[in-house]
């Protein structure tokens, strides 16, 4: 079991239009490959956070089985001021690896010889987004947590795009997106994110066909806030 | 059992590294205002004695190895303290590594503020103790002994702090205007022989007070404090440690404001 949610609540907060997750019940097997569909005001975040234990529910329980990622490529705990061999280090460190063949094999994947050394704040963006990736995919997990799939399509990141695609068919994955074309190249089966509610489908088609469906609605409330301030706004001038 | 006690130390040496590396990194001063501040406490503090003669210490006690030995034990925990309920009070980035708990950053962001002025002690006091010629300490073990209580006292004491902290986090001003109080009758510019018996009882409830009453038992040779208690510090450590560490796994229940 990667993870289990059982009658979880979760309201999100800091958030323009807080999401109000009710009653969450899902189990998701080891190996299994899963997207969670929604839109960027979904919940997303916050669903990624209880998966991590990042942070709590506001009821329920969620429970974690096997060994997974923290979410890939996310560069929120990296030192920029720092260079790739302290990342590294650091992450030899906590998940107690070899640090010298962990760095090895992350400058080899990530194809980052020539920043070796250097200030990751000197370094180009795309130099930095391979290193985000390459740093769990060089990381034994069982499961990986991404929420972006950017390694795919550029001539150029060709190679590294090839090399995550491998590991990602030979380990579990949760994808979280707003991308149903990522969730259909990666993905068995999908939740989708709609009014608070994780809706499964076992066709990822018919999962980014729902996902398509909540635009037009996501529109029709930006349509109603905007009118709502401008009769606020009327209201206030008279 | 032993590997996951190495696991669960790796992980604190991994963070506690990080920490430091991160440390005041939006700075471009970097460390400097970690030295400076206590310098200038301290030479505030010696040039008043210039003018309240009360303040001079007693028994031919050097008055800036005397300050230094009350005023950097007193940063290092009111820092301590601050980085732990500060840490395990709020949300962090680390949190996204499934295998880090709030737990392990407190510790470790402890850990690090520890380093930082166990070396900042060592820094001020060995010139100025040499220099004043009051080097070597009675009891070396003793400043050790002292320095590494005062970082569980701190500790134990963050911990209970971030629970109030969590749920409602102006906390943290309430318990800034209280530490500036405990600051001052914890012994930071006296010993408890320049204070009349009367005021005695109410003074040693306050188990800093203890501690730096040990650290100039510990380094000179002409002071013996009549005051300082191991057990009721281990006393109030242990209870508080307790206290901590139950409101926090408690605490983990409750979402992050």
């Amino acid at each position: 079991m990667i993870v289990d949610f059982r009658g979880v609540h979760k309201r999100t907060r800091k958030t323009i239009r807080p999401v109000v997750f009710k009653d969450l019940n899902f189990r998701i097997e080891d190996g299994a490959h899963v997207a969670f569909l929604g839109h960027v005001d979904s919940g997303l975040d916050a669903l990624i956070d209880l998966i991590c234990s990042a942070d709590a529910p506001d009821a329920g329980v969620v429970r974690r089985g096997s060994m997974i990622s923290w979410p890939i490529p996310d560069t929120g705990f990296i030192h920029k001021h720092r260079s790739i061999g302290a990342c590294t280090r650091f992450l030899a460190q906590l998940y107690e690896v070899d640090p010298k063949t962990y760095f090895s094999q992350v400058v080899e994947v990530g194809g980052l010889q020539e920043f070796v050394g250097e200030r990751l704040d000197h370094c180009p963006r795309s130099a930095v987004s391979r290193l985000a990736f390459a740093l769990g995919a060089c990381l034994p997990f069982e499961t990986f947590i991404l929420t972006n799939t950017k390694f795919e399509g550029k001539d150029d990141d060709a190679k590294f795009g090839q090399y995550m695609t491998d590991v990602l068919s030979r380990r579990g994955l949760l994808l979280a997106t707003a991308q149903g074309k990522a969730a259909q190249t990666f993905c068995d089966s999908a939740y989708v994110l709609d009014s608070g509610q994780a809706v499964y489908y076992d066709d990822v088609e018919a999962a980014i066909e729902h996902l398509d469906r909540i635009a037009p609605k996501r529109a029709d409330v930006d349509v109603a806030d905007l009118v709502e301030e401008d009769e606020g706004r009327t209201f206030d001038d008279f | 059992m032993l590997s996951e006690l190495r696991t669960q130390f790796n992980i604190i040496g991994a963070l506690t590294v990080y920490d430091l590396q991160g440390q005041m990194k939006k700075y471009n001063y970097g460390y400097a205002w970690v030295i400076l501040e206590p310098m200038m406490f301290i030479a505030f503090i010696r040039l008043a004695r210039q003018f309240f003669s009360p303040l001079a210490p007693p028994n031919d006690m050097p008055p800036l190895t005397f300050y230094t030995l009350g005023i950097i034990p007193l940063f290092l925990y009111m820092d301590v303290m601050k980085e732990v309920y500060a840490a395990a009070g709020t949300s962090s980035k680390l949190l996204q590594f499934p295998r880090v708990t709030p737990v392990d950053v407190a510790i470790s962001c402890g850990l690090s503020s520890f380093c930082i002025y166990f070396v900042l002690f060592w820094i001020f006091v060995l010139p100025l103790s040499i220099y004043e010629g009051a080097w070597p300490p009675k009891n070396p073990l003793g400043v050790m002994e002292t320095l590494l209580a005062l970082w569980v006292f701190s500790v134990a004491l963050g911990f209970v702090c971030s629970a109030p902290f969590r749920v409602f986090p102006p906390t943290s001003q309430f318990i800034a205007y209280t530490n500036r109080a405990i600051r001052v009758i914890a012994g930071m510019f006296f010993v408890i022989t320049m204070i009349p018996t009367t005021f005695w009882p109410y003074l040693t409830w306050n188990p800093l007070l203890h501690l730096n009453e040990f650290m100039r038992d510990s380094w000179f040779s002409s002071y013996t404090s009549p005051i300082a208690d191991a057990g009721y510090v281990a006393e109030c450590t242990l209870g508080l440690l307790v206290l901590g560490l139950s409101l926090e796994r408690f605490m983990r229940r409750v979402p992050y404001t």
